[in-house]
C-alpha cells in the first residue's frame, strides 16, 4: 500500500519539481548574459582589486618588504601629507582641464560631422578613430619630436626669427596636456557623435518655426539634449586622464606630478607596495566619487532623461 | 668578362645554393630537435630571470656554454626587479624562479624579508676570483655584472671636459642639465655622490644636509627631472642638454648615436650598481642554482659577458679585450660601492626630501 | 489650361466667388523647386483667405510637403514668391515667419515638460513672463491638457502628444498654422476623433491653416478647400464637394474615393456622333472628352454604380457575373466580372436582391458617368 502510494505520488512531485526548476532557470537565464563578463572580471579585476585593498592596510618596511598588518597608517600618511595632496589636486586639475579641452575641441567637431559632413563623414570618423589605432607610445614620441627644445615647433619659430630661445614645452604641461587631449579626444567625440546623431532633424525645424534663433536652438534644445553624451564623454576622459601613466611619464613634468606615475614610483622604484596600494585605493575612490557626483548632477539637471 | 654571370648560370647557382641551404637547415633543425628533446627529458633545468633587452644575450654568453658543459639546462625569463619581487612575494612557498637577477638594494630588502636566502659561499668555488669590493656585505646575492653612475656630457656645449661631479654647477650649464627624478633609481646615489664630492660621507646627516643644499642651488640649471633614464639619453642625443648623470652602459649607446657626447668618470668616483644573482628561499633546484651562479662568475662566462653585453664584470681574472677598454670599467678603485643596508634605511627619507625640496616647483 | 489658371481660378468654384486680392492672407505665386531633374514643385500658385482651412492633398512625392516647407521657410524656392498678409516671406528665415507648424511626428522637445514646450515659442519671442503663463494656461485648457502640464512628452499618449504639438504651434499666435501629416501617426479611431476636434478648434480660432495630407477622408473632414497636387503641380482647387463631384482629371477622380475605370475607345456611331465604347460592352454616347480613335476611360464611382438584370442603355452588350459580395458595415459591396474586368458596386448594407452568380448589367445615372482622357503615363 505504501509502495503504491509512493508510486502514484512520486512522478507527480517530480514534475512539479522540474517545473519549479524550469521556472527558476527561466528567471536566471537573462543573468547568464553576464557570465562571460563575470568570468573575466572576477579573476582579473575583482580579486586583484581585493588584494590591492588588503595590501593598503599593510605596512612597508624600508629595510625589507611589505609587512602584513592591519593599519590605516598609509591612508593617514597620504591624506595628511601636503605632497600627496598636491599630487591629487594636480591630477584632478589636469583631468578637468583635459576634459574641458576635449569637450571644447570635440563638440564642434562632432556637431559638424553629424550635421554637415556628407562626403567627408567617413574620412572624419576615421580621423577620430585613428588615434585609437596607433600605440600611445608611438604618439608620445611623435609629441616629443614636435615639442622638444630642438623639435618641430621650436625649429620653425627660431628659423623664422620669431624666437631667440626655444620655448620650453617638452616635460611641461605644454606638451603633456595637448598630448592627453589628442589621446582622449575619441573618448569624448564618439559619445558626442552618438548624442548629436540621436537628435531628430525635426527638432531643429520645430525650434526655428517657434521663432528661436540658431543660438537659442543650440542653447535650449541641442545642448541639453546632448548632455548625456557630454556627461558620458567627460566621465570617460576624466577617469582615463586620472589614471594615465604613459603620457605623464613620457611627456610630463616631474615638478607637476600626477597620480599614476607616483603610484608606479611607489610600487616599482621604492618597493612600497602598501603605500602604492593605499594611493591606488584613494584614486579609485576619487574616480568613483567623480562618477557619482556627475551622475547625481546630471539627474538633478536633466530629470527628463529618465523618461526616455 | 670573367665576373659576368649569365642569367642561366645565376639561376643554376642560386637554386643549388638554396637547395643546399634548405637541406642543411633541415638537418640542423632535426638534429637540434633531437638533442634538445633529449636534454629536456634528462638534464635538470634552472629557471633564471634577467632584465630583458640587452640581457637576452645571457642565453648565448652563459646559457649555451652552461649546457654545453653538461651542467644543466637554463630557462631564461625576462623580468625587472619590481616584477620579480612581486612574484616571489606572491609565491613564497613555490617560487617560480631558481635564480633571480635583482638590483642590490632590492636584493637586500628581499633578503631581509626572507624572500631570498643567504648565499652559502662554500658552494661557489669561483667566488675568490671576484673583486671583493663588489661583494654584498649582507650576502643575499652574488654580483655578476655591474653598471655605474657617471656623467655624460656634450663636448660641444662645455668649455672644457667635465672631470668632477661639482662641474655640473658651472654657470655655462644653466638650463642645460638633466637630473633624475625620484622615479629614477639612482636619485639617492646622486645625493650620496655629491655628499662625498663635498668632502663628507653619505652616512653623516650633516653632509647630506649640505649635499641637498648644494643640489637645490642646481635647480636653476635643470632643464628637467627625468622620469626614466631613457629621457636623459634622448635629450642628450638631440643636443638639448649639455650634461647629466647617467648609467655607464646607457652612455655608451648615446655616444654611438651622437659622437659629440663623451663619458666622464668623475675624479671623486662613480657609483657602482652591482646586479646580483640571488636564490629564492624554498627554491626546488637549489643545488643547480648554485652551480649556475658559480658558472656565471667564472672566468669563461665573465669574458663572454664583456664581449656580448659590454658590461663591467666582477671577476678580476677576466681579460678585457683592447677594443672594449674604454667601454667597461677596469679600475675598481674608481668605483664606490655603497653600504646597501645603510642606503636602504635612508632611501625613503632622501627620496621624500628630493621630491619636495629638489624636484618640486 | 495652365496650372496658374487652375490655381487662381479653381474649376467649378461657382458658389464661392473668387475673393479680391486684398482678402487673401497667404498668397503663393508661381513657386517652383527642383531637385536635379525632379520638379518637386512646379510653378504652383494658390491664394488662401484669412481664416481659411485648406488641404494640400496628393500622393506621396506630389510636392505637397515641399510646398509646406517652403511656406515655413525650411526650403527655399527656386522661383516665385510667397506672401503673408501682403509681405513677402521669401527673404525671412524660418524663425521670423510667424508660422506655426505641427510636425508629422510632433517634434516635441523631449527634455521639456508640456508647459515648457508650449511656452517655447513665446519665450523665443521674448514675451513677458506673465503673458507666457497666461497663454500656456489658455492653451492647456483649450486642448484639454490641464492635468498634463508637468509631464514630459515621453510620458504622454500619442493623442496627448498631438494636442501638445498643436498647442505649442498655436501658443505664439502664428499668422498661419501648418499641419504636416499631423494626424497620420494616430490610430484610426483617435484620428477621426481628432479630425472633428481640430475642425472645431480651428474654426473657433479662425486661423488660416494649411493641412498637408495624403488621406482624402482627413482633408475632407477638416478643410474648407482642397488643393489637389500631382507631380509638383496643383491640379485642382475647390471645396471637398466640388472636387469630388467635378474632378478635372482622371487623376483627381481616381484619388478621391473609389471609382470603376473602364478602358474605352471613342468610335463614330452609325449616326456619325462619337461614342465611347469599352471592351466589356459599356458604351457612352457623346462623351465629354476624346476624338474618334482616342483611348479614354469611362469612370463610374462605386456608390453610383447600379446593377440591373436587364441590359441597360449604358451596358447593352454581354452581361457580367457577380463574383463576390462583401459586407463592409455601411455598405454591401458587389464585385462583378465584366469581360475580365472587375467592376465594384456599393449598395446600402441591407441590400439583398442580388447574389453571387447572378448575371447583371451595369447601370448608372448619366450624370454619374464620366468619360475622361487617361494620363499617358498610366
Amino acid at each position: 500500500m505504501t509502495a503504491q502510494a509512493i508510486d502514484t505520488i512520486a512522478p507527480r512531485r517530480e514534475t512539479t519539481l522540474s517545473a519549479a526548476w524550469r521556472r527558476r532557470m527561466a528567471r536566471a537565464a537573462p543573468w547568464l548574459w553576464l557570465a562571460p563578463g563575470i568570468a573575466l572580471f572576477l579573476p582579473f579585476f575583482i580579486i586583484p582589486m581585493a588584494v590591492v585593498l588588503r595590501n593598503s592596510f599593510n605596512r612597508d618596511d624600508p629595510l625589507a618588504l611589505m609587512v602584513s598588518d592591519l593599519t590605516l597608517e598609509n591612508y593617514a600618511n597620504i591624506l595628511t601629507d601636503s605632497y600627496y595632496l598636491t599630487v591629487f589636486s594636480n591630477s584632478i586639475l589636469v583631468s578637468l582641464g583635459v576634459t574641458v579641452g576635449t569637450l571644447l575641441l570635440g563638440y564642434p567637431f562632432a556637431y559638424y560631422l553629424v550635421r554637415h559632413a556628407k562626403a567627408s563623414r567617413g574620412f572624419l570618423l576615421w580621423v577620430v578613430y585613428l588615434p585609437l589605432m596607433v600605440s600611445v607610445i608611438v604618439r608620445a614620441f611623435g609629441w616629443i619630436v614636435i615639442t622638444a627644445d630642438t623639435g618641430l615647433i621650436n625649429s620653425v619659430l627660431m628659423a623664422t626669427g620669431i624666437l631667440k630661445q626655444p620655448l620650453i614645452m617638452l616635460f611641461e604641461l605644454e606638451s603633456m596636456v595637448p598630448a592627453m587631449i589628442h589621446r582622449y579626444l575619441p573618448l569624448m567625440v564618439l559619445p558626442l557623435i552618438n548624442a548629436i546623431g540621436k537628435i531628430d532633424d525635426s527638432l531643429y525645424s520645430a525650434s526655428a518655426n517657434l521663432g528661436a534663433s540658431h543660438a537659442r536652438t543650440f542653447r535650449k534644445v541641442i545642448l541639453p539634449l546632448t548632455a548625456p553624451g557630454i556627461v558620458a564623454g567627460s566621465q570617460l576622459v576624466f577617469a582615463n586622464v586620472l589614471s594615465d601613466f604613459v603620457i605623464p611619464n613620457l611627456l610630463g613634468s616631474t615638478r607637476f606630478r600626477l597620480l599614476a606615475p607616483v603610484i608606479y614610483e611607489e610600487a616599482a622604484v621604492q618597493v612600497a607596495w602598501a603605500t602604492a596600494a593605499a594611493l591606488a585605493m584613494v584614486m579609485l575612490v576619487l574616480v568613483t566619487l567623480m562618477l557619482l557626483l556627475s551622475n547625481w548632477t546630471f539627474r538633478r539637471l536633466a530629470p527628463w532623461a529618465r523618461t526616455l | 668578362m670573367k665576373n659576368k654571370t649569365t642569367r642561366r648560370e645565376f639561376l643554376v647557382r642560386s637554386s643549388t645554393m638554396a637547395a643546399s641551404a634548405m637541406a642543411a637547415s633541415t638537418m640542423a633543425a632535426s638534429g637540434l630537435g633531437l638533442v634538445s628533446s633529449a636534454a629536456h627529458a634528462q638534464a635538470p633545468t634552472v629557471r633564471v630571470t634577467h632584465f630583458g633587452g640587452p640581457y637576452q644575450a645571457l642565453d648565448q654568453a652563459v646559457g649555451k656554454p652552461f649546457e654545453a658543459a653538461g651542467l644543466g639546462r637554463v630557462e631564461f625569463i625576462a623580468s625587472l626587479t619590481p616584477a620579480t619581487m612581486g612574484q616571489l612575494q606572491a609565491n613564497r612557498a613555490n617560487p617560480p624562479f631558481d635564480v633571480v637577477m635583482v638590483s642590490r638594494p632590492a636584493g637586500v630588502r628581499a633578503g631581509r624579508a626572507g624572500l631570498v636566502e643567504k648565499i652559502d659561499t662554500a658552494q661557489l668555488p669561483n667566488l675568490p676570483q671576484l673583486e671583493t669590493s663588489s661583494l654584498s656585505p649582507d650576502g643575499f646575492g652574488i654580483p655578476f655584472v655591474l653598471d655605474t653612475i657617471e656623467i655624460m656630457y656634450n663636448k660641444k656645449l662645455v668649455s672644457e671636459p667635465i672631470r668632477s661631479w661639482l662641474d655640473l654647477w658651472r654657470p655655462e650649464l644653466k638650463g642645460k642639465i638633466a637630473l633624475p627624478s625620484t622615479s629614477v633609481v639612482f636619485a639617492p646615489d646622486f645625493v650620496a655622490l655629491i655628499a662625498r664630492s663635498l668632502g663628507g660621507s653619505e652616512k653623516d646627516p650633516k653632509a647630506i644636509d649640505e649635499a641637498f643644499k648644494k643640489i637645490i642651488e642646481l635647480k636653476s640649471h635643470v632643464r628637467t627631472f627625468t622620469t626614466n633614464p631613457e629621457q636623459a639619453s634622448a635629450l642628450m642625443e638631440r643636443g638639448e642638454i649639455a650634461a647629466s648623470p647617467q648609467f655607464g652602459v646607457r652612455i655608451g649607446s648615446v655616444i654611438k648615436n651622437n659622437p659629440d657626447v663623451a663619458r666622464s668618470l668623475p675624479e671623486e668616483g662613480a657609483a657602482a650598481r652591482p646586479y646580483d644573482l640571488a636564490i629564492p628561499a624554498q627554491s626546488p633546484a637549489r643545488e643547480l642554482a648554485y652551480r649556475y651562479i658559480n658558472f656565471v662568475i667564472g672566468r669563461e662566462a665573465q669574458e663572454n659577458l664583456i664581449r656580448t653585453l659590454q658590461a663591467t664584470v666582477v671577476n678580476r681574472e677576466a681579460v678585457v679585450p683592447e677594443d672594449l677598454r674604454d667601454k667597461v670599467v677596469t679600475d675598481f678603485s674608481k668605483l664606490i660601492f655603497w653600504d646597501d643596508t645603510y642606503m636602504a634605511g635612508v632611501e625613503r627619507e632622501w627620496r621624500t626630501r628630493w621630491e619636495r625640496t629638489v624636484q618640486a616647483g | 489650361m495652365t496650372v496658374l489658371e487652375l490655381g487662381s481660378q479653381p474649376a467649378g468654384a461657382r458658389d464661392i466667388p473668387a475673393p479680391a486680392a486684398a482678402e487673401f492672407d497667404l498668397d503663393i505665386r508661381g513657386v517652383s523647386k527642383r531637385y536635379g531633374a525632379l520638379k518637386a514643385v512646379d510653378n504652383s500658385s494658390l491664394a488662401i483667405r484669412k481664416g481659411e482651412i485648406i488641404s494640400f492633398l496628393g500622393p506621396s512625392g506630389c510636392g505637397k510637403s515641399t510646398l509646406l516647407n517652403m511656406i515655413a521657410g525650411f526650403i527655399t524656392p527656386d522661383a516665385g514668391d510667397i506672401r503673408l498678409a501682403g509681405r513677402s516671406l521669401i527673404d525671412l528665415p524660418p524663425n521670423r515667419r510667424e508660422t506655426g507648424m505641427v510636425f508629422q511626428h510632433y517634434a516635441l522637445f523631449p527634455h521639456m515638460t508640456v508647459k515648457d514646450n508650449i511656452a517655447y515659442g513665446l519665450e523665443a519671442r521674448r514675451q513677458p513672463a506673465a503673458l507666457i503663463r497666461e497663454r500656456v494656461a489658455t492653451m492647456l485648457s483649450l486642448l484639454k491638457l490641464d492635468e498634463f502640464g508637468g509631464r514630459y512628452p515621453a510620458e504622454l499618449s500619442g493623442g496627448q502628444r498631438q494636442r501638445v504639438a498643436v498647442a505649442r504651434a498655436l501658443a505664439p499666435q502664428p499668422k498661419v498654422l501648418l499641419l504636416d501629416e499631423a494626424l497620420s501617426a494616430l490610430d484610426k479611431n483617435l484620428r477621426e476623433e481628432m479630425q472633428i476636434e481640430l475642425s472645431l478648434l480651428l474654426r473657433r480660432l479662425q486661423i488660416t491653416t494649411i493641412l498637408v495630407t495624403h488621406d482624402q477622408a482627413e482633408s475632407f473632414a477638416i478643410s474648407d478647400r482642397i488643393a489637389i497636387m500631382e507631380r509638383g503641380r496643383i491640379v485642382q482647387v475647390g471645396t471637398p464637394e466640388e472636387v469630388y463631384r467635378n474632378p478635372v482629371s482622371s487623376f483627381v477622380l481616381r484619388f478621391l474615393g473609389s471609382a470603376n475605370e473602364l478602358p474605352a475607345v471613342v468610335e463614330k456611331a452609325a449616326d456619325g456622333r462619337p461614342v465611347a465604347v469599352a471592351r466589356c460592352g459599356v458604351r457612352v454616347a457623346e462623351p465629354a472628352a476624346g476624338q474618334p480613335g482616342d483611348d479614354v476611360g469611362i469612370f463610374v464611382r462605386s456608390e453610383d454604380t447600379r446593377l440591373s438584370k436587364q441590359p441597360t442603355e449604358l451596358h447593352p452588350g454581354q452581361s457580367g457575373v457577380i463574383t463576390l459580395v462583401t459586407f463592409l458595415g455601411s455598405v454591401s459591396r458587389f464585385v462583378v466580372d465584366v469581360g475580365g474586368l472587375q467592376v465594384v458596386a456599393d449598395y446600402p448594407a441591407d441590400f439583398r436582391a442580388l447574389a453571387v452568380g447572378d448575371k447583371v448589367y451595369i447601370d448608372a445615372e448619366r450624370a454619374h458617368v464620366r468619360v475622361m482622357t487617361v494620363d499617358a503615363e498610366r
